[in-house]
């Protein structure tokens, strides 16, 4: 029948139109909660972005949105610090952290690994930042603004190559940012030959004098977290005294650029708990608002508070250096003795076991960790004034310090006991703040301390190798940049 | 259309006067059936012609010349020598009829029986060359009425057809033979169903029968050791925990592995939510020829599963309710109290760290404790029946699952109507509905203690922490800290919850002859709550970061289908032709919002989640994320055979798929495949031993691009959504942008055979197949200083040769004692050709995180020349007895105890050589036993439970193997001394042979004799008992050999990040990281229909 020919095409011909239509935009998908990345070269940013990138490197440095910053930055400073050195021991339970205390470590320790890729990735993040800032032409960025952003990336560019290359000593430098456009590119060419060390240090010296004339001056944000020109002095005064010949005038001249801006203040105590944040002795501090912000601070909970065996526990050596200073201001900040019922062959008496307590917060995460602080480039002037045979100048410097904390005078009287006497004078005061291996290092003192080291049984418990003073690059590394080359002695 | 309606006016008009019709006809047309002539001169405009369609003269082929002919000189032609005549209405409507003897209608009833003269319910009953029929009752029973010469055909699933003559008679029995060979079935393919016969690609079954009297909750698990070509991996023995299916072998590495699903047409990724108890029948599509169809994403072969279908007749009431209990295959043996004290102590000297007092105080055997009973029960209803018009088949299941580690459940309801109806004999409408909701109460497994991970904390907690604190808080371990495993069974929980609507509407329109219209639109809407809590006061003692934790992901996923086929068949002489062409949209979209909270205070610890997350001091930033991806594709199939004998098939389909960039977005993949069925030969028709032989040849191209990321080929940032001002609306990288991001595609040639001896007593088919993938995503790792983990690229290629088998043997067909036994086996080797950029050794999979290390260490590489699931690390090579160091062996010939990491070495693989099933049937009278045997040989599992409890770092409890440890210098053994960290590197000690042999089901079964069930009611019913992972005999020390730590399906971030986890799936293989095990399943259970 010729009606049912017409039912059929008819209802073919609705089911086509109602198949067809609104198909043609279907392929077109666009991400809606994340952005695309542009090619730094050709991107033309606005101010807001501007803003955000910058936000981004500040974030990923401490550690927002999972970012690797925390764990480099704040855990494994204290490890690579102070584990690594005569402060403290391992503790816990991880095997990682013990070969880096008992010097055991090689090239797939899972530490040194983690803490190459995250101080590459925040370089990295950077160097995302800073090609894109540049590009950007937005009037309602200014001048002055966009130089400002640009020295701050380029600071914390230069304070992470600054650690990597004190660890590892000659890396590659990266300055540029790769192109996310193209991972066809991106993976020929993410490889890369290490520099020598001379030539890090150019690169990483290269960033802090942009930065030094492009940040803000000294308060001119409330956060001590945003770069200011006193944390590019202090971080200069770091540099020119660590590079294998110190050059005592530039540290001199860094450290007297610093000083006068800050103060100490006057309860040690102060510093540590979480009410004195962006005080006045802080020159570039790591601020965490808790866990109700993009980061909190979790590390404290690593090493003090209820829970298990804690990670880098005070050494033997450090509670006796604290006890024979009497120093009991410092060590009452630093250290809490508690009865955990874990004891172990360094401290054998479950009742009196003690913790690092300096980051007071190891329940809201908001306890901050402080970069560099005036006491440590007063006592760095201390050294460069040490170094000029200023023995009296240098002893000034140390006794504010000490007088902070109700200690007497120094009683070094020649330039080898002076330099002794900072040595240690920096011990009690920056103990967990991830500077001691660094101090021994840079004085060419390690080996010497490391290996008269005991336990509690009076047995010696290092046997610290040159080689060992450098980490091995990461197997993980090498595998992947064929141009990479082992360090010595690994 | 009502023709009776029409006819009864007919004879109203009949009263009147006969009308002349005006007008003439000019026609020629050659060996044409008579009612084409009609609807010809129809068309021409001037006549129009009322008959029964079912009039069988109007079939009669004629050939007409006409010439302005007048309507009764050519109808006078055109009806010669055949029953019809016409009468002229008004209007030029003629109404054609036929003048013969009025035949006579009868009505016909009868038996079917099987071969065992059992009656046989749902048997198919047609009148030939008519749309007429009706299936068997419950007792066999049919009444059809037809035409007193009529002939009746008569089919069944495994029988073959029978046409019988009614030759007037008004009972009509039946006896049907089970069909000869296994080559008569019907097999579905993608967009239709072939004859088995007719096949020139490689396919694979399953039916209802497989599945049946199975504690299967999954219906991929049906797949096990049935089809040959196929391997399935429980990943674990969690309730509700994914499976890892692999059709021949694994073709991507940064991409998805599994294959693509399609249920009643509609392709998707996750089957979980469905009743195996619905499935009618699994096709398996393996290799090109059958699967590339299905084009994009059929690479990895198509699972193609039709659900069950209403027939004609009385409705059919089904009712299956099975329970069981379940247990651990097997215990491990771990230190008791004074065994760790002793081992504590040795650790931890001088210190002596475990007193007798600690060892007196508790002694609790926490596996024990920790593994207990589970038990699974499911009941199934179902009803199906229907009229000529209408089908219908509504099932309602519940399944509810009980792991035998607290407190993982899983349970299941389920309901579907699946119905068919005929508007009219041209336009048919097909539709089916699934509503599910299924609940996961989820354990933490695969984990190590330190996190949580129930398994590995059940067997290293020591015997000397208690169950509770006195205050009521979980006990832990003084001397480490972690919870006891009650810290993950009462302190933590990990629900979720997936409602899912899968429906589709679809209509049949007959065009014309021959040529079908298909139309079917299906959504698949799921909802997907995942819920945790962290109790902050049970816990306390636990150092998981917070004190307590909510979180919570409400993920909604819609995706539709828009599938528009036409298909058409004809035959000419001996040459039969079918073609099909067709357009498909689909559209898929993830929404999702995750919040989170914590430091709850523990007063508000009990109350419900909403309201203990609104007390939370914290609350973490909510955050959104959307995906959504299309794939709009034209497919094209023509398959032609010649007198059932040379068999030829092609297949082309193209695709656009939003996930690549603009002008890169199409793709096309063709296959080509023929058949030579020697059997049809007549030089075959002399001899008896071959009842059947066919070969089968083919080639073509699939392609993949499951588990590509929708905006992969975009270099994407994360902007992060804060709390605090300083760091909200930061912009940070997160992914790069292949360039060029295109399809994996795969080319594989197979060549199979299918032969069948002795009337069908034994039959065989097997195939050989070579299949190389080129352009797989290889999300190639870079060197830290770029910035990024990972670049995907299209950068690897791999190779899968593989030889699978099938033998099925009727042993026994005769008498009351029955024995068949199907047999599949399969091969295959895989192996990684080649990966960019000259990377031949990549060890950054396998993660290991031993005692919970931050940084996991690698046991797996992805390497050229290499299989996927490549184990890499040191060889072992057993303790010094001097001082009791492991030693390993350097790249020299040399033994060290701190070997460099360069002395690793490739040292196993964790793919099976071949996996196999071996299923028996026997029945005697009423009895029926099947015993499923199902293994996999000459895998290697890397054993990181065992690493863990053998490791002798921590005061972790130990694995009663570490009894044998090195104490003293001298001591020969194999376990190394305690404390030193060297002792358990990654090698060949915990790398450990995966293979087994497991008495997979063994189900006795017993039917009632109808006499005995009558009285009930009842037209059917039978009771079994069965038993699950009975035995299994491997060398394995772990849990179980069926194990796969990282093979959980991960679902795919919405911001397409899902690229890495993708990489651990698919190279990560191989590894048991504490997974939940196994369990033996003990159930019995009950089918019964209603009368």
């Amino acid at each position: 029948m010729k009606n049912t020919t017409l039912h059929r095409i008819a209802f073919l011909g609705a089911l086509a139109t109602l198949i067809l239509s609104g198909c043609t935009k279907l392929l077109d998908q666009k991400p809606v909660t994340q952005i695309v990345t542009p090619k730094a070269s050709d991107s033309s940013i606005s101010a807001n972005t501007a803003e955000s990138l910058i936000q981004g490197v500040y974030g990923y440095f401490k550690g927002a949105g999972y970012g690797p910053g925390i764990e480099f930055n704040v855990l494994d400073r204290i490890t690579n610090g102070d584990v690594r050195s005569d402060n403290c021991y391992a503790g816990g339970d991880n095997s990682d952290n013990a070969a880096i205390d008992l010097f055991t470590y090689n090239a797939l320790n899972g530490n040194v690994a983690r803490d190459w890729s995250d101080c590459y990735f925040v370089i990295a993040h950077a160097n995302s930042a800073i090609a894109q800032i540049a590009t950007c032409t937005d009037p309602a960025l200014s001048a002055a603004r966009k130089n400002s952003l640009l020295g701050e990336a380029r600071f914390m560019r230069a304070f992470e190559y600054f650690d990597a290359v004190r660890l590892w000593g000659k890396i590659p430098v990266v300055l540029v940012p790769i192109d996310p456009t193209n991972s066809e590119t991106l993976i020929k060419t993410s490889g890369g030959l290490p520099s020598p060390v001379d030539s890090v240090y150019a690169a990483i010296l290269n960033d802090c004098w942009f930065a030094k004339a492009a940040v803000g001056d000294v308060g001119a944000d409330p956060s001590k977290y945003i770069v200011s020109k006193g944390a590019v002095n202090a971080l200069l005064a770091k540099i020119y005294a660590t590079q294998s010949t110190p050059n005592w005038d530039s540290v001199a001249y860094y450290c007297d650029q610093v000083i006068p801006h800050y103060s100490l203040l006057a309860n040690f105590a102060d510093l540590f708990d979480i009410n004195h944040k962006n005080n006045s002795e802080s020159i570039w501090e790591i601020e965490y608002d808790g866990y109700s912000s993009s980061v909190g601070n979790w590390v404290p909970g690593n090493f003090m508070g209820a829970g298990w065996k804690k990670f880098s526990t005070p050494t033997n050596d450090l509670v006796n250096a604290f006890t024979t200073e009497g120093d009991n201001v410092r060590f009452n900040a630093s250290i809490t003795i508690v009865t955990y019922g874990w004891p172990d062959k360094y401290w054998t008496n479950p009742a009196s076991y003690p913790v690092l307590s300096k980051y007071t917060d190891d329940q809201n995460g908001k306890s901050d960790i402080y970069m560099i602080r005036l006491a440590d480039i007063l006592l760095l002037r201390a050294e460069a004034y040490n170094a000029k045979s200023d023995i009296a100048n240098a002893a000034l410097m140390v006794n504010k310090v000490r007088a902070r904390v109700s200690l007497a005078p120094t009683t070094a009287a020649n330039q080898g006991d002076m330099a002794l006497a900072i040595e240690k004078e920096r011990r009690l005061e920056l103990a967990f703040e991830g500077q001691r291996w660094y101090d021994l290092a840079r004085t060419g003192r390690a080996k010497a301390v490391m290996n008269a080291q005991k336990d509690a049984g009076g047995n010696i418990l290092y046997n610290v190798q040159d080689y060992q003073l450098l980490y091995p690059v990461p197997q993980t590394q090498l595998d992947l940049n064929p141009l990479l080359t082992q360090n010595e002695g690994y | 259309m009502k023709l009776s309606i029409l006819l009864i006016l007919f004879g109203i008009l009949q009263a009147r006067a006969d009308v002349r019709a005006q007008g003439s006809i000019t026609l020629n047309m050659q060996q044409a059936e008579i009612a084409k002539v009609l609807n010809r001169i129809e068309k021409k405009g001037e006549f129009r012609f009322l008959y029964n369609y079912d009039l069988v003269s109007l079939r009669k082929k004629v050939s007409v010349n006409f010439l302005n002919s007048d309507l009764p000189t050519a109808l006078r032609h055109l009806f010669d020598g055949t029953d019809l005549t016409y009468k002229v209405l008004n209007n030029n409507l003629i109404v054609v009829m036929s003048s013969g003897p009025e035949k006579q209608a009868i009505r016909i009833t009868g038996i079917v029986t099987g071969a065992a003269n059992e009656l046989l319910a749902g048997v198919s009953v047609r009148v030939k060359g008519t749309s007429i029929g009706t299936s068997t009752g419950n007792k066999g029973e049919y009444t059809v009425t037809a035409d007193e010469n009529a002939t009746l055909v008569f089919s069944y699933i495994g029988y073959s057809d029978k046409e019988v003559a009614v030759s007037g008679q008004n009972v009509v029995n039946v006896q049907l033979a089970p069909s000869n060979t296994k080559l008569d079935e019907v097999v579905v393919i993608g967009y239709g169903s072939q004859r088995r016969k007719d096949l020139t690609g490689a396919v694979s079954t399953v039916t209802a029968a497989d599945i049946a009297n199975r504690p299967i909750v999954d219906a991929g698990e049906a797949l096990q050791g049935k089809a040959a070509g196929v391997q399935v991996m429980s990943n674990s023995g969690k309730p509700g925990a994914g499976l890892t299916i692999r059709v021949r072998g694994s073709s991507s590495i940064s991409a998805g592995n599994d294959p693509l699903y399609v249920v009643d047409g509609i392709p998707m990724t996750d089957i979980s939510s469905f009743s195996p108890g619905d499935i009618e029948t699994i096709s398996i599509l393996k290799d090109a020829a059958s699967a590339s169809i299905y084009g994009t994403r059929a690479a990895n072969g198509v699972v193609v599963i039709t659900t069950k279908k209403g027939v004609a007749g009385k409705s059919k009431i089904n009712l299956s309710v099975y329970g069981g209990i379940s247990s651990s295959t097997k215990m491990l043996s771990v230190l008791n109290g004074k065994q760790y004290q002793d081992y504590a102590n040795e650790l931890n000297a001088p210190v002596v760290a475990v007193t007798d007092s600690m060892v007196n105080a508790n002694n609790v055997d926490w596996p024990k404790e920790v593994f207990q009973k589970g038990n699974q029960q499911n009941y199934q209803l179902s009803i199906a029946g229907g009229s000529e018009k209408t089908q219908h088949y509504i099932s309602i299941n519940y399944l509810n699952q009980k792991g035998i580690v607290k407190p993982a459940s899983f349970d299941r309801l389920t309901g579907r109507v699946n119905l068919t109806t005929k508007a009219n004999d041209w336009l048919t409408f097909i539709t089916s509905t699934v509503l599910s909701r299924s609940r996961t109460n989820g354990a933490k497994d695969n984990l190590s203690v330190a996190k949580g991970g129930v398994v590995l904390t059940a067997l290293e907690t020591p015997f000397t922490v208690p169950k509770f604190e006195p205050d009521g808080r979980l006990g832990y371990n003084a001397l480490k800290g972690w919870s006891n495993p009650l810290g993950s069974i009462l302190g933590y929980y990990s629900k979720s919850l997936n409602d899912r609507l899968l429906s589709n509407v679809g209509a049949d329109v007959k065009l014309f002859k021959g040529l079908v219209f298909q139309s079917r639109f299906g959504i698949d809407y799921q909802n997907v709550e995942a819920t945790s809590f962290t109790d902050p006061f049970l816990t306390s003692n636990v150092s998981s970061g917070n004190p307590s934790d909510h979180s919570q992901t409400k993920t909604t996923v819609l995706t539709w289908l828009s599938e528009q086929t036409l298909a058409y068949t004809a035959t000419f002489g001996r040459s039969h032709l079918s073609a099909l062409a067709g357009w498909t949209a689909q559209d898929g979209r993830t929404n999702s919002a995750t919040i989170g909270g914590s430091h709850l205070a523990n007063e508000y610890r009990l109350l419900p989640w909403d309201a203990s997350f609104a007390r939370d001091s914290i609350h973490r930033p909510g955050t959104t994320a959307i995906d959504e991806w299309a794939l709009i594709s034209y497919l094209g199939r023509i398959s032609y055979d010649f007198d059932g004998k040379y068999l030829f098939q092609a297949n082309l389909r193209s695709d656009n798929s939003s996930k690549f960039a603009p002008g890169n977005r199409t793709a096309a993949f063709p296959s080509f495949s023929a058949g030579w069925r020697i059997s049809g030969e007549d030089f075959m028709k002399s001899q008896h031993i071959v009842s059947e032989l066919k070969l089968r040849a083919g080639w073509g191209q699939n392609g993949n691009q499951e588990g590509i990321g929708s905006y992969a080929y975009l270099p994407l940032s994360d902007v992060t959504v804060s709390n605090d001002s300083s760091t909200n609306g930061a912009i940070n990288p997160s992914t790069t942008a292949p360039a060029s991001l295109t399809w994996e595609t795969s080319t594989q040639t197979n060549i199979g055979v299918d032969a069948s001896f002795l009337g069908g007593r034994i039959s065989f088919s097997g195939d050989f197949y070579i299949k190389k993938t080129k352009d797989i995503l290889y999300d190639v790792p870079l060197p830290a200083q770029s910035g990024y983990k990972s670049a995907p690229v299209n950068g690897a290629s791999m190779r899968n040769i593989g030889e699978e088998f099938l033998v099925s043997t009727r042993n026994i067909v005769k008498g009351d004692f029955r024995w068949s036994t199907d047999l599949t086996i399969s091969f295959n080797q895989n192996k990684v050709t080649g990966l960019l950029y000259g990377i031949t050794n990549s060890p950054s999979y396998g993660d290991v995180s031993l005692n919970g290390a931050g940084t996991p260490q690698h046991a797996i590489s992805l390497a050229k020349g290499y299989g996927l699931g490549e184990f890499y690390g040191y060889v072992a090579k057993g303790v010094n007895p001097e001082n009791g160091h492991e030693m390993y062996q350097t790249n020299g010939d040399t033994l060290s105890d701190n070997p460099s990491p360069t002395s690793r070495r490739f040292i196993g693989n964790a793919q099976p050589k071949f996996v196999y099933g071996v299923t028996n049937n026997v029945s005697y009278k009423n009895f029926d036993l099947t015993v499923f045997i199902q293994g996999s040989q000459g895998n290697k599992i890397y054993n990181v439970g065992r690493m863990e409890a053998e490791s002798m770092l921590n005061s972790a409890n130990q694995s009663a193997a570490v009894l044998r440890r090195w104490r003293k210098k001298g001591d020969i053994t194999d376990i190394p001394s305690v404390g030193l960290p060297n002792n358990s590197l990654i090698s060949t000690r915990f790398l450990e042979n995966g293979s087994y042999l497991r008495f997979k089901t063994i189900t006795l079964s017993y039917r009632f004799s109808p006499k005995w069930i009558d009285k009930l009611g009842l037209a059917a019913a039978s009771i079994y008992i069965s038993a699950n992972n009975l035995i299994t005999i491997t060398h394995y020390k772990g849990f179980d050999p069926e194990v796969n730590s990282t093979g959980n399906p991960i679902v795919v971030n919405p911001n397409g990040t899902a690229s890495s986890d993708n990489d651990a799936r698919n190279i990560s293989l191989g590894m048991d990281s504490g997974a939940y095990p196994q369990s033996k399943i003990f159930l019995a259970g009950l089918n019964i229909s209603l009368k």
